[in-house]
């Protein structure tokens, strides 16, 4: 593979990391609900998807942290950065808020 | 003078669209404390959403008039972030904790425990309606209408006969899909006395437009004594002419389909006909029940309904048919 | 080392040569175009058609509705021609239209000679065309789908729906669908291999950004329905329950299925649409887009967010409140990168001096409507008030302020922007604002009210409604509101008639004075010389740009090796990397579309056999055209100029062929995701139905370790093949490929006898039927990869094949691999998976 489509590659991967954490957080806190209420372990749904939001939120503060501070660092590279860093901030919002339904929505019907 | 005809206008139009969102099937016309709290919400939306989209295209209007050799506003991005970006994420975190208290406002375990269950099976294209007993057995089974005490939390039990339908009061809760194979359960609390409309909100096929039916809340003690009465099996008829609707109802096979408990008739197919008389519509909340209406579906059923699943009966004719109507409106 | 512009003068002959290579043929013939000035027109035109036809019907609806208990459309036509206009309105135009302008577009605004695949652009439109063309005739028959567009079963099962009308959908829809993920790897590849050198991705036009976003929405959300459409046809056909409750399926599948792809169908046609505005807008404000990076953002997180709201279509379906919040909040999310793309054009307004050009009118009409229908989806997200408003007016309200307003406005600013590219003459100025103004009144006349009627309890898809409900007077409104929308498409057509004159040679220019290159001049070739890129609008920043191209001054001004060609660049910074030799005119690819659209509508009436005939023909015309591919080093480098020499054509990781399998392969990928997905999904709902509950037997173990050794070992083999062909031992490749294909099928095999000895059929339950179309969507892959490998052994036995020109086994070995990683995995779920669960 040539060294411009690593280059490409490794980007890609950088700005994904926030959506993608965003998506698996979506995809596990909805997997777990929907499985816990069918078999009727509702209680375990609440705690899990705090604990998983708290993990999926502390993540996507992390990438913004690092790639700001990548952006810092030097110019090469700054807009793929400028693209993680808000990529990762806005899934933070996004993770964020849908953990938000856990302080005010019970699990199951 | 155009600026006051602008006022009076201005003043006119909440009326007016106040008017036009009521009605006996308008969800802004609230029957419930639950779909009050959804109508506050929805008119909180329209006034927010409402200001907003006048302040985008009175930024737009500005925008495109703004001479260029002007000092120029709101050209950097930073402007661009705060208005795309912080204002709606504020707003959008506001809006979405209070939808989501009155999400969960809605059940749980604050909510008292129901007074009674009903069983509602939505079937191309009408509604099969069975009030359940504390041990779950069936009461009596009624069609296309529910009666409601007022005050008291009821719970009905969504099924599906066939397709997905979707049982929907407006005037008393937003509505919940009728899905095979699951039974989906709606609370309900009318808050004052007065009949809704409701209808099949997902679309069945066929007659999908033409599946309506009605809910009805009643003080406690008429509530009582319409229960009993619909637990009651039908009343004899009292003149010859119900006599002989009701032998030629016998002889000509509708009990195949049809159930009038106190006779033989005893098919489940169709509704239950024990009390049709006694219910506000037939056909699905199509027609009002009186002896024409009643007269005109026998007959030819597919003509006022496209698709419906009971066969004509032309054979009925004259005096048959006006004894068969009169029967069967008798039976209150 | 020369310096480009390279100010020497041209051979006189270049010229004309360059013109004869990318001549197009004339009369009939036409027919056989692949080049995508001429196959971009014949798409967007056929978009156009549907868009008529599925208005008119749209305009018989609202005839019916206009007045309560009318009888003008009895029940049964009405919900066809619902079914219709949904179906069509989403399928036939807006998917198609987008992606039509993109393949006429992407090519000439970043100056490549052409999309990477020209053959497949012109496969995808015919097999549309046609395929939709005949789609459409079926309302004349009786025949169209009845079942809404987006056909829930049980209503569409072959209990409820009995009759043909639902398989055209199934198959018809389907197969068009296919079509557009044949569009979509080509813009994908087209968007990030073949650039104007320097055209970094920093200086990437906004819309090719928003294309790459779009085609990469389609690979990954299209898979889910294509997967949900096979397995309902499956169930009509052979009666394997997925959706069927009674016997362990759940029709809420289709719906999780469906709607993961019809969401993300919204943004994939809005993201094109918001792409053309980001373009037009800076053009008529004679300024740069402001906050460029971040509007590129806004593109690609709405590609994102827009797969985590699915849910919100099934507010209503009695999910768990929790799990219904958790796609409130994501439906929130997804719009704020809209909030941040409406400030973004307003101060580029503020920015900029407006031009009131019909263009900018259409853009501002866009702007007042998709804000109104954005705002409208933010309430819709709410589960309370979802709950009132679901599947009533006040949601079809909603999405035609966001489709209409967030597509179409956009769209025919694009069509008036860009016609003087493609016409001799720029459409109407006049006629323009007639249209516009009739647009953006009829549109808001007929669809303000709806809001409206759902808010006084209209349910969608009613075919009438009692008049005692006091509907009528909003219904009359609406339907005086949509003649007056369909007037002003009809002056929109009027226009296109006395001004629209494509195919003649030349265009009307530069008219905008814009910025981006697909206005610099040029023929059938494009420009006559690719251009360097150095910033994003190279002709403002450039004044000589122009002239200087068109007199072949920069990269390639001829066609050195005597064929069509184009520049394939690097995916970051477009550094050129090789030249790519591309097919001129031909049949195969046209004829291949017609037998294929053939092979699926005579399969819908369940003519079997002469579908059999019409496959067989297509898939041979297909081979026939993928015969003249994969050329090798054909000629030898050429110096395309600045002193840059090319090699000819290239195989492996770097070539254009290597990606666009790397994305066929993520289709698959995908399609299979959703299969897993349906797999777990009908163990949550129907654990009854699974061993654990039914004792049904599980194979015994030695079956799936038989199944996997045989997959590893034709892995093996092939990249024994792949070694030996390095050093050109062709009897060693053919004998791999042959044995590793015999493996492969072998290893089905064994899954398959290991689940017969069980006594499981895919009939029994929603269990047996997920267990075999695990191995079923396997077998597709053994029947594909057979062809391929046979296909492979003819190139070997005709000598196409060697160490220099191995692009086709590369191709073949890439999904082979993915084949057998794809069943390792299923082996893995279906017999782990009952064991553990």
């Amino acid at each position: 593979m040539a060294e411009t489509d690593r280059r490409f590659f490794s980007g890609l991967l950088r700005i994904g990391a926030g959506p993608a954490l965003w998506a698996a957080h979506l995809g596990l806190v909805y997997g777990v609900t929907a499985v816990a209420c069918a078999r009727g372990a509702g209680g375990v749904a609440a705690p899990t998807v705090v604990g998983l939001t708290l993990a999926a939120a502390l993540g996507a503060g992390w990438i913004v942290g690092r790639e700001l501070r990548r952006a810092r660092a030097g110019p090469a590279g700054t807009r793929t950065s400028f693209f993680a860093a808000a990529l990762a901030g806005l899934s933070l919002v996004a993770i964020l808020w849908a953990g938000l339904p856990v302080v005010f929505v019970s699990a199951c019907p | 003078m155009r600026r006051h005809t602008f006022t009076r206008f201005a003043e006119a139009l909440p009326a007016a669209v106040l008017a036009a969102c009521s009605g006996p099937q308008s969800p802004l016309d609230a029957g419930s404390d639950e779909a009050a709290g959804i109508a506050i919400l929805s008119w909180v939306m329209f006034a927010a959403a409402g200001l907003i989209l006048v302040a985008v295209l009175a930024l737009a209007a500005a925008a495109a008039r703004a001479p260029a050799e002007q000092p120029r506003w709101a050209t950097r991005e930073g402007w661009v972030v705060a208005a795309g970006l912080v204002f709606p994420i504020v707003m959008l975190s506001a809006l979405l904790a209070w939808g989501l208290s009155i999400t969960g406002g809605g059940g749980g375990a604050s909510s008292p425990p129901a007074a009674f269950r009903i069983a509602v099976a939505g079937e191309q294209w009408w509604w099969r309606v069975t009030y359940l007993g504390p041990d779950g057995s069936a009461l009596f089974s009624t069609a296309n209408e529910l009666r409601l005490p007022i005050g008291q939390r009821v719970e009905v039990d969504l099924t599906s006969a066939d397709v997905i339908h979707s049982f929907w009061v407006p005037g008393l809760a937003g509505k919940l899909d009728m899905i095979p194979g699951h039974v989906n359960t709606l609370p309900l609390v009318a808050g004052r006395a007065g009949t809704w409309r409701g209808q099949c909100a997902e679309y069945c096929g066929g007659a999908h437009a033409l599946m309506a039916f009605t809910v009805t809340a009643l003080p406690a003690p008429d509530f009582e004594r319409w229960m009993a009465a619909q637990a009651a099996p039908a009343a004899e008829p009292d003149n010859a002419e119900g006599r002989r609707g009701r032998a030629l109802f016998l002889a000509s096979g509708c009990g195949a389909c049809h159930a009038v408990r106190g006779t033989p008739a005893s098919g489940t197919i169709g509704p239950d006909l024990t009390h049709v008389g006694g219910r506000p519509t037939i056909g699905a909340g199509l027609l009002p029940t009186q002896r024409g209406t009643l007269a005109a579906w026998i007959v030819d059923p597919g003509h006022l309904k496209p698709e419906v699943r009971m066969p004509p009966f032309p054979v009925f004719r004259g005096e048959d048919l006006r004894a068969l109507a009169a029967w069967l409106e008798s039976l209150r | 080392m020369s310096r480009l512009p390279d100010p020497r003068p041209r051979p006189p002959e270049e010229l004309e040569q360059l013109q004869e290579v990318w001549r197009q043929p004339g009369g009939w013939r036409l027919a056989s175009a692949v080049n995508n000035t001429y196959v971009g027109v014949f798409y967007i035109g056929t978009a156009l058609l549907f868009f008529v036809l599925a208005g008119i019907l749209a305009l018989l609806l609202r005839i019916q509705l206009a007045v309560p208990e009318n009888d003008f459309l009895s029940q049964a036509t009405y919900n066809q021609v619902f079914t219709m206009h949904g179906t069509m309105m989403m399928f036939l135009f807006a998917v198609p239209a987008v992606e039509a302008m993109g393949v006429y577009l992407l090519p000439n605004m970043q100056a490549a000679r052409d999309l990477p695949f020209p053959r497949l652009s012109a496969y995808a439109f015919w097999a549309y065309a046609v395929g939709g063309l005949a789609f459409f005739c079926s309302l004349f028959f009786g025949l169209a789908p009845d079942g809404g567009w987006f056909m829930y079963p049980p209503l569409t099962s072959s209990e409820h729906s009995p009759g043909h009308n639902t398989d055209f959908w199934l198959l018809g829809i389907g197969f068009i669908e296919i079509s557009a993920i044949a569009g979509a790897i080509e813009i994908l590849v087209g968007v990030l291999r073949t650039r104007a050198p320097g055209m970094t991705l920093d200086k990437l036009p906004i819309y090719s950004w928003a294309m790459l976003v779009f085609a990469v929405m389609i690979v990954f959300g299209f898979p889910a329905v294509i997967l949900g459409t096979a397995l309902l046809e499956i169930e009509r056909s052979f009666h394997w329950p997925f959706f069927i409750a009674e016997k362990g399926g759940d029709p809420l599948l289709w719906q999780h299925l469906f709607w993961f792809f019809g969401h993300p169908e919204v943004y994939i046609i809005f993201l094109p649409a918001a792409g053309f505005v980001s373009m037009i807008l800076p053009t008529m404000c004679g300024t740069r887009l402001v906050a460029h990076r971040w509007v590129v953002l806004a593109l690609v997180a709405t590609g994102f967010i827009a797969f985590g709201v699915w849910v919100h279509h099934m507010f209503t379906t009695g999910l768990p409140k929790l799990s219904l919040s958790f796609f409130s909040a994501a439906s929130m999310a997804v719009a704020v990168p809209s909030g941040i793309q409406v400030f973004a054009w307003i101060a580029t307004i503020a920015k900029g001096r407006l031009r009131l050009t019909v263009p900018s009118l259409f853009v501002l009409g866009f702007l007042a409507i998709f804000t109104l229908g954005g705002l409208t989806g933010v309430m819709v997200a709410m589960v309370p008030f979802d709950g009132q408003t679901h599947d009533t007016f006040f949601v079809v309200a909603h999405f035609h302020y966001v489709l209409i307003g967030g597509m179409v406005f956009p769209l025919f600013a694009a069509f008036y922007y860009w016609a003087p590219t493609a016409s001799r003459r720029a459409l109407s100025e006049r006629l323009g604002k007639w249209c516009f103004g009739l647009m953006f009144v009829g549109f808001n006349i007929a669809f303000f009210p709806q809001h409206v009627a759902g808010l006084m309890g209209m349910p969608r898809r009613v075919w009438t409604y009692p008049a005692e409900l006091g509907w009528g007077w909003i219904n009359m409104t609406s339907t005086v509101g949509a003649f007056i929308l369909g007037l002003g498409a009809l002056v929109f057509l009027i226009d296109l008639a006395r001004n629209f004159r494509p195919f003649t040679g030349g265009n009307a220019g530069n008219v905008w004075n814009a910025g981006t290159l697909e206005w610099l001049p040029g023929g059938n070739y494009a420009t006559r010389s690719i251009p360097i890129v150095t910033s994003l609008e190279p002709l403002w920043d450039q004044p000589d740009l122009a002239r200087e191209v068109d007199e072949g001054r920069y990269y390639l001004p001829g066609a050195p090796t005597g064929r069509r060609e184009t520049i394939v660049t690097s995916a970051i910074a477009a550094e050129p990397q090789y030249l790519m030799q591309m097919p001129g005119p031909g049949w195969p690819a046209v004829l291949a579309a017609w037998f294929t659209a053939a092979f699926f509508l005579l399969l819908t009436v369940k003519l079997v056999t002469p579908a059999m005939v019409c496959g067989v023909i297509a898939l041979a015309l297909v081979l026939r055209w993928m015969w003249d591919t994969d050329l090798g080093p054909a000629h030898p480098p050429v110096d395309i100029g600045g002193g840059i020499v090319l090699p000819v054509n290239c195989s492996g990781p770097m070539s254009h062929s290597w990606w666009a399998v790397v994305v066929l392969i993520l289709v698959a990928g995908a399609v299979f995701a959703s299969l897993l997905f349906s797999y777990f999904f009908l163990w949550t709902v129907s654990p009854d139905v699974w061993p654990a509950a039914t004792g049904q037997a599980l194979p015994g173990a030695e079956w799936p370790l038989a199944a996997a050794a045989l997959l590893v070992l034709s892995s093996a083999l092939v990249w024994w093949a792949g070694r030996r062909l390095e050093a050109d031992g062709h009897w060693s490749v053919r004998l791999g490929l042959a044995a590793a294909a015999v493996a492969l099928a072998a290893a089905l095999a064994a899954e398959l006898a290991g689940q017969r000895a069980t006594g499981l059929s895919p009939t029994d339950s929603g269990y047996g039927a997920v267990v075999y179309m695990m191995a079923a969507l396997q077998g597709l892959f053994v029947a594909t990869l057979g062809i391929m490998a046979l296909y492979t052994l003819a190139r070997s036995l005709a000598g196409l094949l060697h160490r220099h020109r191995r692009a086709t086994f590369d191709n073949t070995m890439l999904l082979w691999h993915y084949a057998v990683g794809q069943g390792l995995i299923a082996l893995a779920v279906v017999h782990f998976g009952p064991r553990v669960l």
